[in-house]
């Protein structure tokens, strides 16, 4: 019997990833849970393994090719005796999010002919719906799945004007999850990618408004970041307030107890831990921190699910820590260490960077004492860490030398007023000076 | 009668009696106000059918002097003389027809129990239509909605009188007596080229004057050249580019001054072809608030056809789409769509066909190559004439050529123009093609019978693709 390995969904807005490298060939033995390829997709960079063992039998994606999620791209015959597969491309399975970011159709597929294509499932499953022949052309090359897109045509068939503004739409942000009023917001602004393109008429190296230019194509994951934080900005309304904090009490209660930390965990005890379970308690406090904005309503989130920004070489990603109030704190600490190591190592699941309901950014790293981080959407607060400093604060009416640091709130003005804001920075502040938890 | 209706529509032609059919079959009590005599407007009495009915008896003659070449002998028809035009014949042949016709809308309204209420229609508020009839008797009718569909009129020049006898309107030229020795036209678009086709070849001395620098400006520039080379045999001399300063009757004859000369060209009649105006004054579009452009026609809705004023809709002459009854028609019956409340596309007007039934006839759907080049589109051209073609030489009916733009990426049919006699019909292909939005792999894939005229097409198709079979 023959399975088909399809492209994962690698988080809400993830439509599409780049298949980096095949660690099997066609005809090898694959263990199930062996790994079988590497994606590199906006989000996250991972290896995929094999859902069942067998024969290897067909190659659907060549390396380097950009792949709809869902659609095959490999098949993997469980008889062992690689026999052809049944079905040479299954359609793409109803995914819960539009896809979108139009792809260059992968050029190594399409000159294959003679194998289906990972685009052949696409255009088979887009034969099922009411479209043109145009539609389902202009489909293919942008690797669409037409049963996203609604038609206006007779019958709900799908016209050419449909799919332009679809992929107009798409183009202009990245993520299914945004409310509409903000895609709407959004589609109305026209980046000039004509004029980018053209500043150094192709070339790697050129002059630009007489300035001596490198041009070097962004990343997926930059060009998904990029959109994300503009489209953020122009979503929500932003104010940060900030707080000072004493974190001497924090700073000795760490002193004293990471050596025996580290020898009961089995890892290294962060500050980040503090923050976090600062910031639960805030959220207990101040609940509409944890919401999000839904058309005329807000949607308070019972689950409160902390993505915890992570600076990486070649980009930034959010883990998130599902269910944090439910969590010890060793096991925020441990859950924090896990999701960190695996984004360092490109192993981050789908399911790691799905779901969060309020982020914390720590861009205290090189010295930076107050940021001013930008919402990660569809959330409404996003909480930044500043630099540790030792400072002369005035204690008991005498001047000490304490730990301190700078504690940020940036919030969605629409739904988040100044004062929950100032509520929810005390109370982090006074969880923080007046640490009650045990560590270890 | 009753006084009270579901749905009013003023006037009675393409867009009007279609729109009463069409609300009348969707359970409307329908009431159709038309203020002349006969059923069907412009296309029907003075339009469409009795011009096409003249160009028809125009290319039987032309044919009759071939006839022997095809083997068909007819005693005398050889001697000098022995083929002549019976012109009074071909009157009556047109007004046959158009009685025929007319009769038939008679029978529809009928069928169909609409109330055709005869008067002159116009707007008398909100939901009320006040009608005057021919004795000048005026009586009020409700209406739940209202469709306007008053069509259009030949359009005059401010210092050309067209007095009918000489000067004539495309109203007038239809009720000539006999065949002009000579012919000024003032204008070369669809209705000046048509006519010159007509009389060209019923032996008039034909001269088109056009201000453009093609005949036929809404084409595109290939048909114009190749229509003008075919009615230059045709009797038809055509100036483009040209001013005509006044156009008068003088002792029976009509003198046309061009600007830049000083003596006048002289022609027994002249025909003032120049367009046809929005009919919007009078009809009491101010009681309602609804306001004309600056050209007269009425600003409506494109996706529902409404005008500014509640439950009042516009279609047809009156409103600024393409002048055409077949537009009007289908324009007609979405807006009676939108008031029984069916959901409804929008009229893509780009798979809209023009047709002009000179000979060749020319039929064109979508862009002009001059347009995409301006618009700097990235385009392919298949084009194939019809003397490659066989049946077009069985039927002695070479002339012209299929053109087809397509998109370079898509291959999306972004236009097509075709020249030949039969080319009206051949558009249809496109008509239905375009609205389906196929592109140039489905139409070349798709099988044309053989032999037929519109193997041409599917050669033409080939060629935008990059490789015609036959040629």
């Amino acid at each position: 019997m023959a399975t088909n390995v399809l492209m994962p969904q690698m988080g809400e807005s993830i439509n599409e990833g780049t298949l980096t490298k095949w660690h099997k060939k066609v005809g090898d033995k694959v263990q199930r849970e062996e790994i079988l390829f590497e994606i590199s997709t906006d989000k996250v960079d991972t290896e995929i393994p094999s859902p069942v063992s067998g024969v290897l039998v067909q190659v659907l994606a060549n390396e380097g090719s950009v792949v709809a999620v869902n659609s095959v791209v490999a098949v993997v015959d469980e008889s062992g005796v690689g026999a052809s597969p049944s079905t040479p491309a299954a359609k793409p399975a109803a995914a819960p999010e539009p896809v979108a970011a139009p792809a260059p159709a992968p050029a190594a597929v399409a000159s294959a002919p003679l194998a289906p294509s990972a685009n052949d499932a696409v255009e088979e499953s887009n034969r099922a719906v009411k479209s043109s022949p145009l539609v389902r052309k202009i489909a293919a090359e942008h690797n669409i799945d037409l049963s996203k897109v609604a038609g206006s045509g007779e019958n709900g068939r799908i016209n050419k004007q449909d799919l332009v503004s679809y992929i107009e739409a798409a183009k202009s942000t990245g993520s299914g999850l945004v409310a509409s009023a903000a895609q709407a917001a959004f589609s109305a602004v026209k980046t000039a990618p004509g004029a980018a393109i053209d500043s150094t008429g192709g070339q790697i190296s050129g002059t630009v408004d007489g300035v001596r230019v490198e041009r070097v194509p962004m990343t997926q994951m930059r060009k998904k970041i990029a959109e994300h934080m503009v489209m953020s900005k122009r979503t929500s309304p932003h104010v940060t307030s900030v707080i000072e904090i004493d974190l001497q009490k924090i700073v000795d209660l760490r002193g004293k107890f990471k050596d025996k930390f580290e020898s009961l965990h089995g890892f290294k005890l962060s500050f980040m831990p503090f923050f976090m379970h600062a910031a639960l308690e805030g959220i207990k406090a101040v609940p509409i921190v944890n919401a999000s904005v839904d058309g005329d309503a807000i949607l308070y989130k019972k689950d409160v699910n902390l993505g915890i920004a992570v600076a990486l070489d070649w980009g930034l990603i959010v883990p998130v820590i599902k269910n944090s109030t439910e969590r010890s704190f060793v096991g925020l600490a441990r859950e924090l260490e896990n999701l960190a190591s695996k984004a360092r190592n490109k192993k981050l699941a789908p399911d790691d960077v799905k779901g969060g309901t309020f982020s914390i950014s720590n861009f205290g790293g090189f010295g930076t004492i107050i940021g001013q981080p930008i919402i990660n959407q569809p959330q409404v607060a996003i909480m930044g860490i500043g630099a540790m400093v030792k400072k002369p604060v005035v204690v008991n009416d005498a001047i000490a030398i304490r730990t301190t640091c700078h504690v940020v709130l940036s919030f969605d003005h629409r739904v988040i007023d100044g004062s929950d804001s100032g509520k929810f920075l005390s109370t982090v502040k006074n969880t923080l000076e007046n640490w009650a938890l045990p560590v270890v | 009668m009753s006084t009270s209706y579901d749905l009013v529509v003023i006037g009675s032609g393409p867009a009007g009696y279609v729109a009463a059919i069409h609300g009348a079959q969707s359970g409307l009590k329908t009431a159709l106000i038309e203020k002349k005599e006969w059923l069907g407007g412009t296309c029907l009495n003075v339009g469409c059918i009795p011009t096409k009915a003249m160009l028809h008896s125009a290319s039987m003659f032309d044919k009759a002097s071939k006839l022997a070449s095809y083997g068909v002998k007819i005693e005398g028809a050889d001697k000098p003389g022995g083929i002549k035009l019976d012109f009074p014949q071909v009157n009556t042949r047109k007004d046959e027809i158009v009685k025929h016709v007319n009769g038939g809308v008679a029978f529809l309204m009928k069928k169909n129990k609409i109330d055709v209420i005869r008067g002159m229609g116009r707007l008398a508020g909100t939901g009320s239509v006040e009608v005057t009839a021919a004795d000048g008797s005026k009586s009020k009718i409700q209406a739940k909605n209202i469709i306007l569909a008053t069509g259009s009129k030949v359009r005059e020049l401010p210092h050309i009188k067209i007095d009918g006898k000489d000067i004539l309107s495309s109203d007038h030229i239809l009720y000539l007596d006999k065949v002009p020795e000579s012919l000024a036209i003032l204008g070369g678009g669809v209705v000046g080229s048509e006519f010159a086709s007509c009389f060209g070849r019923f032996g008039s001395k034909v001269a088109i004057f056009e201000m453009s620098d093609q005949l036929v400006p809404s084409e595109d520039f290939e048909t114009a050249a190749e229509l003008a080379k075919a009615l230059k045999k045709q009797n038809v001399e055509i100036f483009t580019s040209i001013k005509v300063k006044s156009i008068t009757a003088k002792g029976g004859k009509v003198e046309v001054l061009v600007e830049g000369e000083s003596a006048p060209r002289v022609y027994e009649k002249a025909l003032i072809s120049v367009g046809r105006a929005p009919v919007t004054e009078d009809i009491g579009l101010e009681t309602v608030g609804i306001k004309p452009d600056a050209r007269g026609f009425i600003p409506v809705d494109l996706k529902t056809y409404k005008t500014t004023a509640a439950n009042v809709y516009a279609v047809g002459d009156i409103i600024p789409t393409p002048q055409l009854a077949h537009t009007a028609s289908a324009e007609a019956m979405f807006a009676v769509d939108i008031v029984t409340g069916k959901k409804r596309s929008p009229i893509n007007y780009l798979t809209n066909p023009g047709a002009i039934y000179t000979y060749p006839e020319v039929a064109s759907i979508g862009h002009r190559e001059q347009d995409l080049k301006k618009e700097g589109r990235e385009y392919s051209v298949g084009k194939f004439p019809f003397s490659a073609i066989a049946k077009a030489r069985i039927e002695d009916a070479s002339d012209g050529f299929v053109k087809i733009l397509t998109d370079k990426k898509y291959g999306e049919i972004l236009g097509v123009h075709i020249v030949h006699a039969k080319a009206t019909e051949l558009i249809a292909e496109f008509s239905l093609g375009n609205n389906l939005e196929m592109t140039i792999d489905e139409l070349a894939h798709t099988i044309h019978p053989h032999p037929t005229i519109s193997e041409t097409i599917l050669e033409a198709a080939h060629a935008a693709k990059g490789h015609a079979i036959h040629i």
